[in-house]
């Protein structure tokens, strides 16, 4: 693993893993900043990618993983939505193939919204396989864990 | 008349050692010239291209920033399919067809490469010229991180890499035709290495050295 710094996020990608920062470049009309955006992926990342993967699903193998992180900051951290606090350990309840944003029938996606340090997160995770979910999703945990803010 | 004919003799002597160090000098720079890579001489083969192809990537992965100047890795061993990445830099004209040419999704040596252009970072490069030269569906990465670990050498400047950091082939091109061409040859040419093993049954390894 080695770490991938964006937006005042460091986390550790696995090798031969992709990550981008992904934040909205324009300004929100209202005036609030874009939420920071990060995308980690075992599958290579194409350019047009929208925030919750776009068209990865549709490139992801079995064994491939695909995790975006949006931090929308502290106004909303703490709040019903985010009350779930500290970093999250996923497990395979979590996981419904329903979730999945136009992917594939057998992939399978979780979507957890969690308080970290004071700032509200969301994760949404694609994984290859619905069925062998229990064997992707240790990769997960270990790289959320390595979620540091600046 | 001895006098001139010494004269004449001095003459010559001065003018042939200034051709045989002409020449001592010629040899020099073609040597230089042969360990660079180059290829002076031979009208058949395309100039200022080295293509070696040989080795593993310096680094698995490329950090830098995106045209947005937000924050990018590519992932170069990934066991999926091969990259080709072009070191191009928006000051240089040769690059221009390269830049241009990577957005009309060209042929690639392979059917599951995917293309990465690679300039340096901001602060040697104009990101504001890259976002406008940028060719959309393809990874842009500004890191002259990248550029120092692969001694890029000039540019245009393009490296095959397999899904497991192996250098494929790696050189120089004026057309997109062309490097094609001598990326299929490099692929030819690691896939077809000469056979230097020995046999088991070889007489080399029965022979006595001793014995003359």
């Amino acid at each position: 693993m080695s770490k991938f710094a964006a937006q005042g996020i460091r986390i550790d990608v696995p090798d031969g893993w992709e990550a981008v920062d992904r934040t909205p470049p324009e300004a929100v009309d209202d005036g609030s900043r874009p939420a920071p955006t990060l995308h980690v992926s075992s599958v290579l990342i194409p350019e047009e990618i929208a925030s919750f993967g776009g068209p990865v699903a549709e490139r992801m193998t079995s064994d491939d993983t695909f995790m975006t992180l949006i931090d929308y900051g502290p106004e909303l951290a703490g709040t019903p939505l985010f009350a779930s606090e500290g970093l999250p350990t996923l497990d395979a309840s979590m996981f419904h193939r329903e979730t999945v944003l136009g992917g594939l029938e057998h992939q399978t996606a979780c979507q957890h919204f969690f308080t970290y340090e004071g700032r509200a997160f969301c994760l949404y995770v694609i994984l290859g396989s619905h069925i062998d979910r229990a064997d992707l999703i240790p990769k997960v945990n270990s790289m959320i864990q390595t979620l540091e803010l600046e | 008349m001895t006098a001139l004919v010494i004269i004449e003799g001095v003459i010559v002597l001065l003018l042939l050692v200034l051709v045989a160090g002409l020449l001592k000098s010629h040899a020099e720079i073609l040597r230089e010239l042969h360990r660079l890579g180059g290829d002076v001489g031979s009208p058949s083969s395309p100039r200022g291209v080295a293509v070696t192809g040989l080795g593993e990537v310096p680094l698995k992965a490329i950090d830098g920033l995106d045209t947005s100047g937000q924050a990018r890795r590519v992932s170069l061993v990934h066991g999926k399919g091969e990259t080709l990445i072009a070191f191009l830099s928006s000051g240089c004209s040769a690059c221009l067809d390269f830049w241009s040419e990577l957005g009309e999704r060209p042929a690639m040596p392979t059917e599951t490469t995917r293309p990465v252009i690679v300039t340096r970072g901001p602060e040697n490069e104009s990101p504001s010229s890259v976002r406008e030269l940028a060719p959309r569906g393809v990874p842009v990465v500004m890191s002259s991180e990248a550029w120092d670990a692969f001694k890029v050498p000039m540019t245009p400047f393009f490296m095959l890499v397999d899904g497991k950091g192996s250098i494929l082939g790696e050189g120089s091109a004026r057309s997109w035709g062309q490097l094609l061409g001598l990326l299929d040859r490099s692929m030819q040419d690691l896939s077809d290495p000469v056979d230097v093993t020995i046999a088991p049954d070889d007489p080399s390894l029965f022979a006595n050295p001793t014995k003359r």
